[in-house]
């Protein structure tokens, strides 16, 4: 057989791979999974705490997540109507007075001198 | 997936994987060893056909897959666990490879060929065993690793494309190569091997 002229194989050559496979195995399977095991032991690997650990670091992400999402709707949130506007507008289709509305929905106190020409008038 | 015998074995087995990864994570000890014995050979056969030394092949071995554990949380499980794994320790013997000159790899089989005469046959599959371990180390490492991850542990083009970070293109010229000059250094072998014994006799 003229290895030059084999075209590849999609499937495993089973020859090969066992000749290789008795190349490279090596006994001292359980002493190796004990080493694993005793360093993932002393690595903490699925210990309560790092169990904890995780959770903590999900849960801290979560509120990170939360506060700039909260964040981002507050700064993109358009401004909202002033609210007098709508009031003005009431108040004035209810008295028919526009100065009575400016006088209801006034973020400022009233003006006293508006009231003392009141009495004055009667 | 490929059907090489050690895929066959796992076969249903890798639909588990994780499961027990998730198990493991939550503090499951059982399912940590189970995880851990499965992949015990491969990363094993893998070290070593990267580093060519036993004693640095364990090392390495443990090494990544320690390394594997300790990020375990970083594993996704919508995808298979063995390539995950196998990638993290190539990458470890890669690493140690690059940092330590490897040792004369004659010693890996030191143990092999001393030690008085054996039978024929025992000569014959220690001979065979030497000369493929030579053709082995005269492998570019790709195709080592390659070779090894499709021949013998049974994982796809796409699979190997992935633990080495290539293209699978490349995993396949890398397997072709790879082949070729093993199944030629054999050939030889056997050619130099039958003449030997003719003119011996």
């Amino acid at each position: 057989m003229d290895p030059e002229s084999q075209a590849f194989s999609a499937e495993p050559d089973r020859v090969l791979g066992n000749a290789l496979r008795a190349l490279l195995d090596r006994p001292g399977e359980a002493e190796f999974v004990a080493t694993v095991m005793a360093g993932a032991a002393a690595a903490g690997v699925g210990s309560p705490r790092a169990v904890l650990g995780r959770w903590a670091r999900v849960a801290v992400a979560g509120l990170v997540l939360a506060a700039v999402g909260s964040a981002l709707a507050v700064l993109t949130t358009p401004p909202a109507e002033p609210g007098f506007a709508v009031d003005t507008e009431w108040v004035a289709a209810a008295t028919g007075s526009t100065a009575a509305a400016a006088l209801f929905t006034s973020e400022n106190p009233p003006d006293a001198t508006l009231l003392y020409a009141s009495d004055e008038l009667n | 997936m490929s059907g090489a015998p050690n895929r066959e074995a796992a076969g249903s087995r890798e639909d588990d994987e994780p499961a027990l990864v998730a198990r493991a994570l939550a503090g499951d000890r059982t399912a940590l060893g189970i995880l851990v014995t499965r992949f015990a050979a491969p990363v094993r056969r893998l070290a070593c056909a990267i580093l060519r030394d036993a004693d640095e092949a364990e090392d390495a071995a443990q090494d990544g897959v320690l390394q594997a554990l300790i990020k375990l949380d970083r594993y996704d499980p919508t995808r298979p666990f063995g390539p995950w794994l196998m990638r993290i320790v190539a990458n470890a013997a890669i690493d140690r490879r690059r940092r330590r000159a490897v040792r004369d790899t004659s010693e890996l089989d030191e143990a092999l060929v001393g030690g008085g005469p054996l039978p024929d046959v025992e000569v014959d599959r220690l001979a065979l065993r030497q000369r493929l371990a030579m053709a082995l180390d005269k492998l570019p490492q790709r195709y080592r690793i390659a070779v090894v991850l499709f021949d013998v542990e049974g994982y796809s083009q796409a699979e190997i494309a992935e633990i080495l970070g290539v293209a699978p293109g490349t995993v396949r010229s890398a397997v072709f190569h790879a082949r070729r000059r093993l199944r030629r250094w054999l050939e030889d072998w056997k050619e130099d091997w039958k003449k030997e014994g003719a003119g011996g006799s």
